[in-house]
């Protein structure tokens, strides 16, 4: 895939990286669910959940292209502003050690453990294991759906992130099939400062462009934008575990 | 009609799921398109813009470093 500008590289990007931390997540459950329940209902549960994801990324699409542009813009940079801002802050918590990580062991094991608690399938299909993994992979997928759509709001950008969000699917269940356990050595906090910076960045130059601010530079003010945020939360986990390690060290002995 | 409350919960949680965070930012937010109907040519609305999110990203971020921080007993 060659990209001809910013304007497509960027969108890429960002769903590539957003939706590989929402697979893996997605994945582990899957993965739980075949292991224990069996892989046919894991399955189909599966395909279930991405039927319906599909349905919904057609639906939203042409839906958003027929919509006042400046309107889009405001309305997608408030929520992308929201969702990054989130994953942003949530991020340089746990980076700072105020929270703790995800992890796709713990995860893997407390769904495995919650499942061999539950009672067999009598015939046919599982509907506890088809569930499980249907409700993991349109959770985890609705937030894919979100970041292809917004970061690829003008029609340039909307095949980009598209293509990022399948690529990403693509590796994480080749990994999945692969190895047959969680994805635990992805570096998933790291993978969503990342998302956090971008998205945001993204919501703030769609909020702008949709209040008429004439960014310096154009769409390359994005970037700039990004690496503001990059900075800012690079200082923020220094400053948070400042304050941790203070606190620590004031109620010791 | 769990997995739909389910679903709905996960949805807006996405958007909401941090506190105080949400209610500052579309504040924020609302402040600068208030401005920027009433003044016609306000100068530097995009540096107020990435400027109030940044500022308000970094005040939650460390109030609840400092919440989180274990207390002095007694």
């Amino acid at each position: 895939m060659t990209f001809n500008n910013l304007s497509t590289a960027t969108p890429f990007l960002a769903a590539f990286l957003g939706s590989f931390v929402e697979c893996v997540e997605a994945m582990t459950i899957v993965l739980a669910v075949g292991t224990v329940r069996g892989w046919r209902s894991a399955l189909a549960g599966l395909g279930a959940g991405l039927l319906v994801l599909a349905l919904l990324a057609i639906a939203l699409g042409p839906a958003i292209a027929r919509a006042p542009v400046a309107l889009i813009q405001v309305l997608v940079g408030v929520l992308l502003v929201l969702f990054g801002m989130a994953w942003l802050r949530k991020a340089i918590l746990r980076a700072a050690g105020v929270i703790a990580l995800h992890d796709e062991e713990k995860a893997f094991a407390a769904e495995t453990g919650l499942l061999r608690g539950l009672p067999p399938a009598l015939t046919g299909l599982d509907a506890i294991a088809v569930a499980t993994s249907f409700k993991a992979v349109l959770l985890e997928g609705i937030e894919v759906v979100f970041i292809v759509v917004a970061v690829g709001v003008r029609q340039q950008g909307l095949s980009a992130a598209a293509s990022g969000a399948a690529l990403a699917a693509a590796i994480v269940v080749a990994l999945a099939l692969v190895l047959r356990r969680p994805l635990s050595l992805v570096p998933e906090n790291v993978l969503k400062f990342g998302v956090g910076v971008l998205i945001s960045a993204f919501g703030i130059y769609w909020l702008g462009e949709g209040f008429e601010i004439a960014w310096p530079g154009g769409d390359l003010f994005i970037l700039a934008i990004a690496a503001l945020l990059l900075a800012l939360g690079l200082v923020l986990v220094t400053l948070a575990k400042r304050s941790l390690a203070a606190a620590v060290a004031g109620i010791s002995p | 009609m769990s997995v739909l409350w389910t679903l709905a919960k996960e949805i807006i949680g996405m958007f909401l799921a941090d506190g105080r965070l949400p209610v500052w930012l579309i504040a924020w937010i609302a402040i600068i398109a208030i401005l920027t109907h009433a003044v016609a040519e306000l100068p530097m609305r995009g540096a107020l813009l990435l400027g109030g999110v940044m500022a308000i990203l970094a005040t939650n971020v460390l109030s609840s470093a400092r919440a989180a921080s274990p207390r002095r007993p007694g």
